[in-house]
């Protein structure tokens, strides 16, 4: 029931997002990428791992983005890297604002000792270098796409944290806050049903930066080689593009796309956001 | 630049502000030192896989671990851990399994300079460029340029920073030929002498190049963000109509209240910006710390990694420190 309630809050949120144009291009991007991702299967004219024309062809209307080395469909991987980096950015988001909700609502409600000790952990959360940490883990632990969602969503909580606790200790004092107190609800419900879907914007405004640091972390940890391979993500891409000479051979149709498939799908989540954000703001 | 304000902060404020900082820095500083001790010992089988032991004689086996000191029990080792980084110099980070016999200390002593050479005259180009344009912007709000730049602040957030140079490379060395693609390969890596530093300023100007376009926008916009809120503020109405020149304005009273929070920007998103660099450092085979990491993820030298990420912490640590000296150095206000 809740759930409901909060997708059509949220869907509410979306709809005065979009009501200006950088919103609106925000949520076309987005909607466009978990589109493609989606229904990779029909889109792509080719299995992106099947040999399908000859080795390193030029762009062409058989092969729009033309083939790798050894003859495999890059448009066609281009679209199945939208469901590989997608997931990546999407999992590790949602485990990072899970866990900085959490802690920045108990931060913030109680306070006290509790509290202080969680903000001491976020403290140190925030200055932990997330890839050089990640590259140590890879080479230590086999390579899996979900080791590498895990340690980005564990490591990427803090400022989600931050946030969360000013936001709950300005809207705790708010009368509403003591009538649904009065009214008989106790501290877990208080949090969730009442403080939460206050600040759902902010939660999606920080699960977009997440998301889109997540995407770009990934990419580089594929980059280095590290990544895994079995996840055909736009990072992994780029790792075969500069590893097989895409750029001494000047097939800028090779490297060029996946990095800005990134940027594209980074520049939807911000603007999304940023929306999102104007909300509260405008709110407050 | 600022005008000639004092700040009014008293020492004892400030002085206590600051001990806490410290602890906290001293706090964080052991964290990150006792997860540096702990992640190998996550799975100290796999340390023996990555060296390639899995065709070892038992006795060979059991002389490696002696040789790495897995066959001490673990409170031992840490205290072995302890007295190799405090009480050696310089610190003991094990050796490198790639470069054997080579101390980890050596290679990443002689990368960090680098690194810190690039991140420092890349960030500090950056960010003077990009908190200026940002106060600019916020003063010509609305207009074109504001809109057209906060397009490519969006769009630079997402972008990858080896992508990025792998596109000026393209554009710059391989098309136009005006920049050398990579520093290595003319040689220039004998060391600081003043004739090189022409040279080396040369072949790093594409991956300096590269920091700039990706870093400043952000700063930019966090600056420009910032500084539309202080302008609405009652005090530079107040300060309009005492009929301030509008470059006083400006520089002297909201850019100078604006300052904080791209000062916050540049410490906590440190982590992200060497990262950057580091990636940028591969393409160019800059001979830093992300050289470093690309050879020694090749092969699984995880002393080496080890240690530049307890670098990488310690750089974001210090650069958190430095920037909470300049608030309470900068804002009259803070009060903790």
């Amino acid at each position: 029931m809740r759930v409901l309630g909060w997708f059509s809050a949220l869907w509410r949120y979306t709809k005065i997002v979009g009501e200006t144009t950088s919103g609106k291009i925000g949520i076309g991007l987005t909607a466009g990428f978990f589109f493609v991702a989606i229904f990779a299967p029909w889109i792509s004219p080719y299995a992106p791992t099947a040999t399908s024309g000859l080795p390193y062809l030029k762009p062409s209307l058989a092969h729009i983005l033309g083939t790798d080395d050894v003859g495999e469909d890059l448009f066609s991987q281009l679209i199945w890297g939208t469901r590989g980096s997608l997931l990546v950015g999407v999992t590790a988001a949602a485990i990072s604002v899970f866990l900085g909700v959490s802690v920045g609502l108990v931060a913030g409600y109680h306070g006290g000792k509790p509290g202080e000790v969680l903000m001491r952990v976020t403290d140190v959360v925030l200055v932990l270098p997330l890839l050089p940490l990640l590259i140590v883990i890879a080479s230590i632990v086999p390579s899996s796409v979900f080791v590498v969602i895990a340690v980005i969503g564990i490591l990427s909580w803090a400022p989600t944290a931050r946030v969360i606790r000013s936001q709950t200790l300005s809207l705790r004092a708010r009368p509403f806050v003591d009538a649904s107190r009065l009214s008989g609800m106790n501290d877990l419900e208080i949090m969730v049903k009442v403080l939460l879907p206050n600040m759902l914007p902010l939660v999606v405004l920080y699960g977009a930066f997440a998301a889109v640091s997540a995407v770009v972390i990934e990419s580089g940890l594929d980059f280095i080689g590290l990544g895994s391979i079995s996840n055909l993500s736009w990072g992994i891409m780029l790792y075969f593009a500069l590893g097989r000479d895409a750029l001494l051979r000047g097939s800028w149709w090779w490297f060029l796309p996946p990095g800005l498939m990134i940027a594209l799908l980074g520049t939807g989540f911000i603007l999304l956001g940023n929306g999102m954000e104007r909300i509260v703001r405008i709110r407050s | 630049m600022f005008g000639k304000r004092s700040f009014h902060l008293p020492s004892r404020l400030k002085s206590s502000y600051l001990r806490g900082r410290i602890i906290t820095t001293i706090i964080i500083f052991f964290v990150v030192y006792v997860i540096n001790f702990i992640i190998p010992h996550l799975e100290p089988g796999s340390v023996l896989a990555a060296v390639g032991s899995s065709n070892l004689l038992p006795a060979q086996r059991t002389q490696l671990l002696q040789m790495l000191g897995l066959n001490q029990s673990l409170s031992q080792q840490f205290l072995e851990y302890v007295r190799d980084t405090f009480l050696t110099f310089p610190p003991n980070f094990g050796i490198s399994f790639a470069h054997y016999p080579i101390p980890v200390w050596t290679l990443v002593s002689v990368a960090l300079p680098w690194t810190l050479l690039l991140v420092g005259i890349s960030q500090a180009i950056s960010w003077s460029l990009g908190v200026l344009l940002g106060a600019w912007l916020a003063w010509h709000r609305g207009s074109k340029a504001d809109s057209a730049m906060l397009g490519v602040s969006n769009f630079m957030w997402g972008v990858p920073s080896y992508w990025l140079a792998t596109i000026l490379i393209f554009v710059f060395a391989i098309k136009l030929k005006v920049f050398p693609p990579a520093l290595s390969t003319s040689g220039v890596l004998t060391g600081f002498t003043f004739a090189q530093v022409e040279n080396i300023l040369f072949h790093s100007f594409l991956p300096i190049f590269t920091l700039v376009i990706l870093n400043l926008p952000v700063y930019a916009l966090v600056m420009r963000n910032t500084m539309v809120g202080v302008l609405q503020d009652d005090f530079m109405r107040a300060a309009e109509l005492r009929g301030l020149k509008s470059r006083t304005l400006m520089l002297g009273h909201a850019a100078r209240n604006a300052l904080l929070p791209s000062i916050t920007n540049l410490a906590l998103g440190f982590g992200a910006i060497l990262s950057g660099a580091y990636l940028v450092e591969i393409i160019y085979s800059y001979p830093g710390m992300g050289y470093l990491i690309e050879q020694s993820a090749l092969a699984r030298d995880y002393p080496v990694l080890e240690a530049i990420f307890f670098f990488s912490a310690m750089l974001v640590l210090i650069a958190n420190f430095l920037a909470d000296i300049a608030y309470t150095l900068l804002d009259p206000r803070v009060e903790y």
